[in-house]
């Protein structure tokens, strides 16, 4: 048997997981099927002379113990904090409001709204914190049989993320852009709205990995988020790990319900002794290895996963700073949240549900430029708009509903800052059908699975189990954002993996 | 008016002079009109329409809310079903595609449900001459109601492999396997035949449904499986006349030629043209036998067919009871009464492997295929199964003595068999199993019975104890392990190129 470690998918994830076993010793070998690193953290020169991140760009949540042992900052990885945490911009119904990372700030700014949400700020912020620290042990490592009872022993923190996020926030805040802006923080993980139950999750799950004494702050990589994934690829191969990019793997070998290597597209064989797979657990199972070697119940559980949730991203160059109602340059740099109350976000859920275009869709835009000025051509300033909520499987197919996307997101934009159209110059799309045929991301799920209760914890599949079973095949692990804690730029999937491996 | 009525009658008469105004002339009326014209209070007409209506005997418009006229009811003369208030179609029994010939000969009126279908339990009032049919002539038995799959392309026998505990491999076309299918623990799930129609195609009878597993073990193959059962109507002819019937009812089939569990296509009708039919040499009686699969509409020319071909051989249609009589004397054993399936056992201890339904023949674990059960079946090789079905044979005389100190003789000749499960001792001792089917066999004159018992109580001649109602009593009666089928008459797997034989 051989002794190396075929790491499948170059993401985030697969590269922290290489590099830490290639820091261990161990022979490594990570194959990525695109050009370049970092899978849904990559940045791509989509527009020409333009660094755009493809997909998440918050390094928020990222392991800052994974940044130090594995060197990050030496081999090249600078990071800056925004300023701003998220902000709305004015509407007819309230001024504009900005989240900071300091308290005192942010109460200064919401007293403009609302003398109540003011007063209520502080409190809510240290409640948050402390769910966020009894979570945390919980999502940096396997979870063991003892983890269920701290949970089980914590019985507002139950309920705060079995709860629909818009109820639990309504218990303390009144002001709908306020609203709109914390569930804008937390959504970019399900395809559910924020009346559905569940949905206080992902914003708990966000909190107790962006620092848990902060509400969850925005962090970004210089160079754009792709510089995490040099910084680390230079990390691995300083340990000897071999890199290989348009290497794609068409089938996780199995030789009696143990691995025992890796096929290339190209149909190259790369014997190895254990695989990890940092692609969804659906591509890992059904595709790579295949459903008839599988046993039906565990093929069933796979097929029963949601992979709700796809999202677009569309990136503008722009000649200058677009005017965002009622926000100064500071809160431009943390993620501006266009939605006037959740229920424009329900409202998108709904129509995503029934395999529609939001009329109105709402926006997480970013404007990574006003950090880092670098990303654009000296006077071009680059907007990231995610549009969040999006069917995958939109009636009348993508091909058709691409344009009609483009124009309500565009008017949408307009609406929230006007004059922005007359600074487009040029602009890039990534939509739901092109994350999962560039990506692999199942049903354009970003977060491979949707981030709700009943696909977390012990109910995600991790490194080396899933549901209380060990995994089917001996020698493989899963070190992707499908399996425990889940999505996101953590690193965590990627170090778990790497760790269980070592313990064997 | 009405003429003034006894107490009590009243309401009576007032319904049916409401149910008379609705005619197919004046089909619909509202609730304030019939009261006027009935010189009702609107809620006394409310209340006996609303009877009449939740009889089906009057509906409701589901627009306008009026009462209205319904073709079929009772009264009206006009034959048809009698849809519900709330507008939907009444639960129905299904009816198998025989039905029309089977209801006409039912004098008996016995009927059973059987996976939702209607089927005659016996056709006369007992099952005797229905039983001895399949045993001395012929008997014709509508097993419509299983569960049937086609089992389609070109990883048809991939999938087949990988759910059945046979070896698909060794199927050849034209044949039929009998086979068992696990869950991953290796407990049994079904038994039942596959037919290799085409190299790529099989058929699938089942007794309980199973779309899903199928496409569950099937994902990602190029297989589709599709429910055909209600498509396919099934009839079994069996007994020792059943060849001569059988030639004598088909084109295009060399019945002499057909070993037992080949499969053959024809038609129907001496000369043909009577439909396309596949004939298996199958069968749940242990005897000579096949079973006819027919496409729903030529169910009928088919049953017609048989029955004329049957006129000079003594064939009779036979209903479940002697089917059940005859599988338990042939040592089948039957899904839910000698087994439990791992679908529907609601406790652990209720499932068995194949090996412990008595089916351990249908297991092969030479073969090279990685099937659904497999490491858990061969642990229990290595292991050895903790059950056993066996065969039970009552010690008549003292049968006989236990009825005789309530002064009567068994009361076991010609009764059914018995399907409630009863406990099984070692003699004079501990449970050790128990007994699910059991009966005194006309044909043996013997009272047999199957069991399921721990694995060290499963040698032939091994002493037992069954319990036995003795009237209203509960006594243990001595019984000995037999072999496995109690009847099993040469003629069942015999070869013989001559038109016509019985054995």
């Amino acid at each position: 048997m051989s002794d190396r470690v075929a790491i499948v998918g170059g993401g985030h994830n697969g590269l922290v997981a290489a590099a830490i076993l290639a820091r261990s010793g161990r022979d490594v070998v990570l194959l990525e099927a695109r050009p370049e690193l970092g899978g849904l953290a990559a940045t791509r020169e989509l527009i020409p002379g333009h660094r755009v991140d493809a997909g998440s760009n918050d390094l928020g949540m990222f392991r800052r113990s994974v940044i130090e042992e594995l060197e990050l900052g030496g081999h090249g990885l600078e990071l800056i904090e925004a300023p701003a945490v998220a902000a709305v911009p004015a509407t007819a119904d309230s001024s504009a409001v900005v989240l900071w990372p300091d308290v005192a700030r942010t109460v200064e700014g919401l007293g403009e709204v609302s003398r109540r949400d003011a007063a209520a700020w502080p409190g809510f912020v240290f409640e948050l914190a402390e769910r966020a620290a009894a979570l945390e042990p919980l999502l940096s490592r396997p979870l063991e049989l003892a983890d269920m009872g701290r949970l089980l022993i914590a019985p507002e923190l139950l309920r705060a993320l079995s709860s629909p996020l818009e109820e639990s926030l309504r218990e303390r805040f009144e002001n709908p852009s306020l609203l709109a802006g914390l569930c804008g923080v937390a959504f970019p993980a399900t395809g559910l709205g924020p009346r559905a139950n569940g949905t206080g999750w992902p914003l708990l799950f966000h909190c107790a990995l962006g620092g848990s004494d902060r509400l969850a702050p925005v962090v970004r990589a210089r160079g754009g988020a792709g510089a995490l994934a040099s910084a680390l690829a230079a990390s691995a191969g300083a340990s000897g790990a071999e890199i290989r990019t348009g290497a794609a793997v068409s089938r996780i070998l199995v030789d009696s319900g143990r691995v025992a290597g890796v096929r290339l597209a190209d149909g190259a064989r790369i014997e190895a002794g254990a695989v990890i797979s940092t692609a969804t657990p659906s591509v890992t199972f059904l595709d790579l290895i295949g459903a008839p070697l599988l046993e039906p119940r565990f093929v069933r559980r796979l097929l029963n996963v949601k992979y709700r949730g796809a999202a677009a991203r569309l990136a503008l160059s722009l000649d200058g700073l677009p005017a965002f109602r009622g926000l100064e340059r500071p809160a431009l740099t943390g993620r501006i949240v266009l939605a006037e109350q959740p229920d424009d976000i329900e409202r998108a859920a709904d129509a995503a549900k029934y395999r529609r275009l939001p009329d109105r869709p709402w926006i997480e835009a970013a404007l990574p430029t006003a950090l880092d000025p670098s990303l654009a051509p000296a006077g071009r300033h680059l907007l990231l708009a995610t549009v969040h909520h999006l069917p995958f499987n939109l009636e009348g197919g993508w091909a058709a509903g691409r344009s009609e996307l483009l124009s309500r997101v565009a008017a949408e934009l307009e609406r929230w800052a006007p004059g922005i159209g007359g600074l487009v110059r040029e602009h890039a799309v990534l939509l739901p059908t092109d994350y999962e045929a560039e990506y692999g991301a199942t049903a354009g799920a970003l977060h491979h699975g949707e981030m709700n209760p009943s696909q977390s914890l012990w109910l995600r599949p991790t490194a080396s189990a899933w549901a209380g079973e060990p995994l089917p095949v001996d020698g493989l692990w899963l070190g992707g954002a499908g399996c425990h804690p889940g999505g996101g730029l953590t690193g965590l999937p990627g170090m778990i993996a790497a760790v269980a491996l070592l313990r064997g | 008016m009405p003429r003034q009525a006894p107490q009590g009658t009243q309401a009576v008469q007032r319904a049916l002079a409401l149910l008379r105004s609705f005619t197919p002339e004046a089909p619909e009326h509202r609730l304030s009109e019939l009261a006027a014209a009935h010189g009702l209070h609107p809620s006394t007409a409310h209340r006996l329409l609303g009877v009449l209506e939740a009889e089906g005997l009057i509906g409701r418009s589901p627009e306008s809310q009026a009462y209205r006229w319904l073709p079929g009811a009772p009264g009206t003369g006009v034959a048809g079903s009698s849809p519900r208030h709330n507008g939907l179609r009444p639960l129905e029994p299904l009816r198998t595609p025989f039905h029309r010939r089977t209801s006409a000969l039912c004098e008996s009126d016995a009927w059973r449900d059987w996976s939702g279908y209607t089927c005659a339990e016996t056709y006369e009032p007992t099952p005797e001459r229905e039983y001895w049919a399949v045993r001395n002539a012929a008997a014709l038995i509508d097993v419509s109601p299983l569960f049937k799959y086609e089992i389609a392309g070109a990883d048809a026998e991939r999938l087949l492999d990988r759910v059945m505990t046979r070896d698909f491999s060794k199927c050849r076309t034209g044949r039929v396997m009998y086979t068992s299918w696990c869950t991953e623990d290796g407990h049994l799930l079904q038994d039942g035949n596959v037919q290799r129609l085409e190299r790529e195609r099989f058929l699938v009878s089942a007794a309980e449904p199973c779309l899903r597993w199928f496409e569950d073990c099937g994902w990602g193959m190029d297989v589709d499986v599709r429910d055909v059962s209600e498509e396919i109507g099934v009839l079994a002819l069996q007994g020792p006349r059943a060849r001569a019937i059988a030639e004598a009812a088909t084109t295009g089939i060399d019945f002499g030629a057909m070993r037992y569990f080949d499969l053959a296509a024809g038609e129907i009708g001496a000369g043909g043209g009577g439909g396309p039919v596949t004939v298996t040499r199958t069968g749940y009686t242990g005897d000579l036998g096949y079973e006819f699969w027919v496409a729903a509409e030529h169910a009928e020319a088919l049953w017609d067919a048989l029955v004329e071909a049957g006129r000079d051989h003594g064939l009779l249609p036979a209903g479940l009871l002697a089917l059940d009589m005859a599988r338990a004397e042939a040592g089948l054993v039957l899904i839910d009464v000698d087994y439990v399936s791992a679908a529907d056992a609601e406790i652990e201890v209720l499932k068995v492997t194949p090996a412990e339904a008595g089916l351990g023949f249908t297991v092969k674990l030479d073969k090279q295929a990685d099937f659904v059960g497999r490491r858990a079946l061969e642990l229990e090789r290595d292991r050895g199964p903790a059950w056993a079905m066996v065969g039970l044979e009552v010690d008549w005389f003292e049968l006989e003595r236990l009825w005789s100190e309530i002064d009567l003789r068994p009361q076991v000749v010609g009764q059914p068999a018995c399907r409630e499960p009863t406990p099984v001792f070692a003699p004079g001792g501990w449970q050790v199993g128990q007994c699910t089917t059991r009966f005194f066999s006309p044909l043996l004159k013997k009272y047999i019975g199957l069991a399921t018992v721990r694995g060290e109580a499963a040698d032939l001649g091994t002493e037992l104890d069954v319990e036995v109602a003795v009237g209203y009593g509960r006594r243990r009666a001595r019984a000995r392990v037999v072999e496995r089928p109690f009847f099993n008459p040469p003629r069942k797997t015999a070869v013989d190129p001559m038109a016509g034989v019985n054995g």
